[in-house]
């Protein structure tokens, strides 16, 4: 064929005398040809193409694979689309956390994904805000076939990474502790603090000269949990470290430990730097305050004050002054909002249970423009100190007052519970032309709706939708989250 | 037992993606009343900015609703499927109401028309017209004939060379074919520009398919001296066109229980065509109906796909028959769970495809059914394949298969592919008692 394909390309008229033979039984029908050589040759062309396509052989490849090993649990097999248009819907804002939402429903159910939707979430466009928490779920239903399957594809090697997660096998979270990238390795550490918090520490203080400070940091907040005497050898020698960020974190420990040298001296410190006198507080910054890695900058010369006081439990100040919590929130003067701060980060740091109720309470109050300026973040952080139907208490107060919960909503964990989810609903229906609320938080709706007010959500959205009087963007987003909503509440009906 | 269809099956129906995604809207319980089934059709009454009443034939899924909607099948029609697939138990099996029974009544006085109408002759065209319309072809192989010698003279070089100049000269031709009553090779012509370049070896390929054409016109002007089936091939090839009730009057017809298997869509210039897939359970005929949609409209007809039905079809008369009309669709659609009827044989499937060529030269895709065969991906080169029990391998048409390949676990499955005498597009594959229709994935 080649002679005929260059002859082809060349151009007959290029050629003197073209050769038209092909080698094949072809050119025995050809040489009967008459006609220009052009003629010959394109009938030659089409039928030596038959005779090579009828004469196909198919290769052979024997390249050995394995087929995937059984599945330990079921696999999901729905009825509906329903969790088919989460995966695909997935990047969506209105179907945000659904994903996350939908793994953790088959996870409980102890289901697998259906196979044919597991390359839509292998994929490695998919992307999530907290992609390692989404990736640890859909780990725990990709099964033994998802497994299977990430071996073909380099990027979703990350299958078999979470699922050993799961799996908690030692040698294999060693493994992963040695081998992947900082914040999947925080992940382990994490898990494995929960489980064995010796062996936790004993990997830190093995790998801790070749971290760098940044992963030092990250990794020795992990021994917040379960924090123990035993840890203080490890902290105390580390507490030398160059890296003040290390230090701060390492602090944040020491503090907890009442008995530590260092938690003694800032007890004993903290009085020079916060007084209160005749009820009035005052804060001092000062220019030395005796810590290598608490120095004070030129442009934040209170950073370094505020970060020592935030390590001082909030008893302290009860003991030293007599006044009751209310008292000492109330004696700032000037220096209110730094007040607040530093005993809201010490509240958090030393889990006090006590000071949560007062700063939260203080929090609630509308009139109190200070404690506003606490971040959403904190104050969920004081919310989780407390027991949990406290805290949706406190949270139907932020409901009632009209724009506090649209700082808090993103911040707290979905699914809300059946309480809290009641009471959002009732927020719709009462402030239901209020746009703002609209625009910022529905987006959180779908995900967020505790399962059994699922119906009654589509019933109050729809009737919100009904009453938009203008504004096609609302009307838009109302009948997206209706739409992801709806699509939840199938999916958790077709669940076993 | 009622209906049984997929939400799968009610997409692949849907005329546009907007139209099934309202339709999947209007497919919850609240949007309906009055539902209802029986052997012969479903019902319901959509509310919506008014109350519609929608009916499906439960035989040709055949939706017909009272909005003003132009689209086939309407929102309410996917909306009533759609509903059928998610909750199958959400029609009850009941008497149809009056609106019902009318449209039944109507559907079957018009079916018994039909039926005892006397069967009207397959137009014939007078001598005349005939004769007109041969010499006006027989002008356009000359024309046909001379650009293929001239290309050739030219050398092929130039269709990569110059690019434009090589299309503009492809699309001359081919708007003469069409001017010469020959759309037959007009389609064939405008394929060619999509050759140069689209592979390492094009110019083979661009060698190959002016040689078919050359071909053509040699079979087409020596018409007499081949077999009567042939010269059907040559002469529907040419472009001359076989009405449906020619088809009906002349074509060989089969009862039996096809397995739609599943569709290919090519756009055109001017529009989609569809080639529909289908197999006998007992004949294991392959057959394939071809629908064309222009500018956008609906297809005439819907054809389910991971469905079985009893039905009887007319091939379109030719050596190597493979086109069909459905003349009849006698039973329910029923899901299709059972081994295709296919061969295990990579071989084998390939010594079918040289006795179809041998009979029918021009013959360009193949219904290709395998049975226990391993689709797998090759990492290294990027190339998804299908492997038999041989250890003989056949590609997939370029794409990603993950979902397949998922599906099927590196475990045997039955698959429905179409072959183009290079590679396979997947068109379904049966797992574990379902049929999954395939989609060439993009990633």
């Amino acid at each position: 064929m080649n002679k005929l394909i260059t002859t082809a390309i060349v151009g007959t008229g290029q050629i003197p005398q073209p050769d038209i033979t092909t080698g094949t039984p072809v050119d025995t029908l050809s040489q009967q040809l008459s006609g220009d050589i052009e003629r010959k040759l394109l009938l030659t062309a089409g039928v030596l193409s038959n005779y090579q396509q009828a004469g196909q052989k198919a290769p052979e490849n024997t390249v050995s694979f394995s087929p995937a090993p059984p599945e330990r649990l079921p696999v999901f097999a729905p009825a509906s689309s329903a969790l088919e248009t989460i995966i695909t819907n997935s990047q969506k804002e209105h179907f945000k956390g659904l994903l996350l939402d939908a793994c953790r429903q088959l996870q409980a159910h102890k289901l697998i994904l259906p196979f044919h939707l597991m390359p839509q979430v292998l994929n490695p466009g998919l992307t999530h805000q907290n992609r390692i928490q989404l990736r640890y779920h859909l780990a725990a239903v990709l099964g033994e076939r998802g497994r299977w399957l990430s071996q073909f594809y380099p990027e979703w090697s990350w299958v078999a990474t979470y699922q050993a997660l799961h799996e908690q096998d030692p040698t294999t979270l060693h493994t992963l502790w040695q081998e992947e990238g900082q914040s999947f390795r925080h992940e382990v550490l994490r898990r494995v603090r929960a489980i064995e918090p010796d062996t936790a520490r004993e990997w830190l203080q093995t790998s801790w000269n070749e971290e760098k400070a940044e992963a030092r940091a990250l990794f020795v907040s992990v021994l917040s949990d379960q924090l123990s005497e035993k840890d203080l050898p490890f902290l105390e020698k580390a507490f030398s470290d160059r890296s003040a960020r290390v230090c701060g974190e390492i602090a944040k420990l020491l503090v907890r430990i009442p008995q530590t040298a260092f938690a003694r001296k800032v007890y004993e410190q903290a009085p020079e730097f916060l007084t209160i006198a005749n009820g009035t507080c005052k804060i001092h910054t000062l220019s030395d305050i005796g810590e290598p890695w608490l120095t004070p900058t030129k442009n934040q010369p209170t950073n370094a004050t505020v970060q020592l006081l935030a390590l001082v439990p909030p008893r302290i100040w009860e003991e030293r002054t007599g006044l009751t919590p209310e008292g000492i929130i109330n004696s700032a003067e000037g220096t209110r909002t730094m007040l607040i701060e530093i005993l809201a980060a010490a509240t958090i740091l030393h889990r006090d249970v006590r000071w949560s109720r007062a700063l939260l309470d203080r929090f609630y109050r509308e009139d109190d423009m200070d404690m506003l300026r606490m971040s959403s973040e904190v104050v969920v952080e004081l919310c989780e100190l407390i027991p949990a139907e406290e805290a949706e208490a406190y949270m139907e107060r932020v409901l009632t007052a009209r724009g506090f919960w649209l700082y808090v909503l993103p911040t707290l964990p979905q699914p809300w519970s059946e309480n809290l989810s009641a009471r959002i609903l009732d927020t719709v229906r009462s402030q239901s032309t209020q746009n703002r609320f609209w625009r910022e938080q529905l987006d959180l709706f779908a995900a967020g709706i505790a399962p059994s007010y699922l119906a009654q959500a589509i019933e109050t959205l729809q009737q919100a939708k009904e009453q938009v009087k203008e504004g096609y963007y609302i009307e838009s987003a109302l009948e997206k989250t209706i739409e992801a909503i709806q699509i939840r509440k199938n999916l958790i009906e077709e669940l076993p | 037992m009622g209906l049984q269809i997929t939400k799968e099956q009610v997409t692949a129906m849907a005329p546009d993606s907007s139209s099934a995604k309202n339709g999947q809207k209007l497919s919850a319980m609240k949007n309906w009343q009055n539902l209802g089934q029986n052997e012969q059709a479903l019902w319901g009454e959509c509310r919506g900015s008014a109350i519609y009443q929608v009916k499906v034939d439960a035989a040709t899924l055949t939706a017909t609703c009272s909005c003003p909607s132009r689209k086939i099948p309407c929102k309410h029609g996917l909306g009533l499927l759609f509903l059928v697939a998610s909750t199958p138990d959400a029609l009850p099996t009941t008497d149809p109401p009056e609106w019902v029974e009318a449209w039944l009544t109507r559907r079957a006085e018009a079916a018994k028309r039909k039926e005892a109408a006397p069967k009207k002759s397959a137009s014939v065209p007078s001598q005349k017209a005939v004769e007109k319309r041969k010499a006006l072809v027989d002008k356009g192989i000359e024309r046909l004939d001379l650009w293929l010698s001239d290309l050739v003279r030219n050398g092929l070089g130039g269709a990569d060379t110059q690019p434009q100049a090589f299309w503009k000269s492809v699309d001359d031709i081919a708007k003469q074919m069409v001017d010469h009553q020959a759309s037959g090779l007009a389609n064939r012509l405008r394929r060619l520009t999509e050759i140069p370049g689209s592979s390492p070896d094009w110019p083979k390929q661009l060698l190959a398919q002016c040689g078919k054409l050359a071909l053509l016109s040699e079979a087409y002007r020596n018409i007499d001296r081949l077999h009567p089936a042939l010269q059907e091939d040559v002469r529907q090839l040419i472009g001359w066109t076989l009405k449906e009730d020619e088809v009906l009057a002349r074509g060989e017809k089969v009862a039996d229980d096809w397995f739609f298997l599943g569709q290919i869509q090519i756009t055109a210039d001017r529009g989609v065509t569809q080639r529909t897939w289908m197999i006998g359970r007992q004949t294991k005929r392959p057959a394939m109906i071809s629908q064309f949609s222009l500018n956008g409209t609906a297809f005439s007809q819907v054809y389910p796909t991971a469905s079985v039905q009893q039905a009887e079809v007319v091939y379109w008369p030719g050596a190597a028959p493979m086109r069909v009309v459905l003349a009849s669709r006698n039973g329910a659609l029923q899901p299709l769970t059972e081994h295709l009827p296919g061969t295990e044989s990579i071989d084998h499937f390939l010594g079918q495809v040289a006795q179809i060529l041998a009979l029918q030269p021009w013959q360009d895709y193949f219904l290709c059914v395998l049975n226990t065969v391993i689709p797998f991906y090759e990492h290294e080169t990027g190339h998804w394949w299908i492997r038999d029990a041989q250890n003989k391998v056949l590609p997939l048409a370029k794409g990603n298969y993950w979902s397949l390949l998922a599906l099927s676990g590196g475990y045997p499955i039955d698959i429905a592919c179409e072959w183009n005498g290079a590679t396979l597009t997947p068109l379904g594959a049966l797992i574990e008692k379902r049929y999954h229709s395939i989609v060439r994935e993009g990633v």
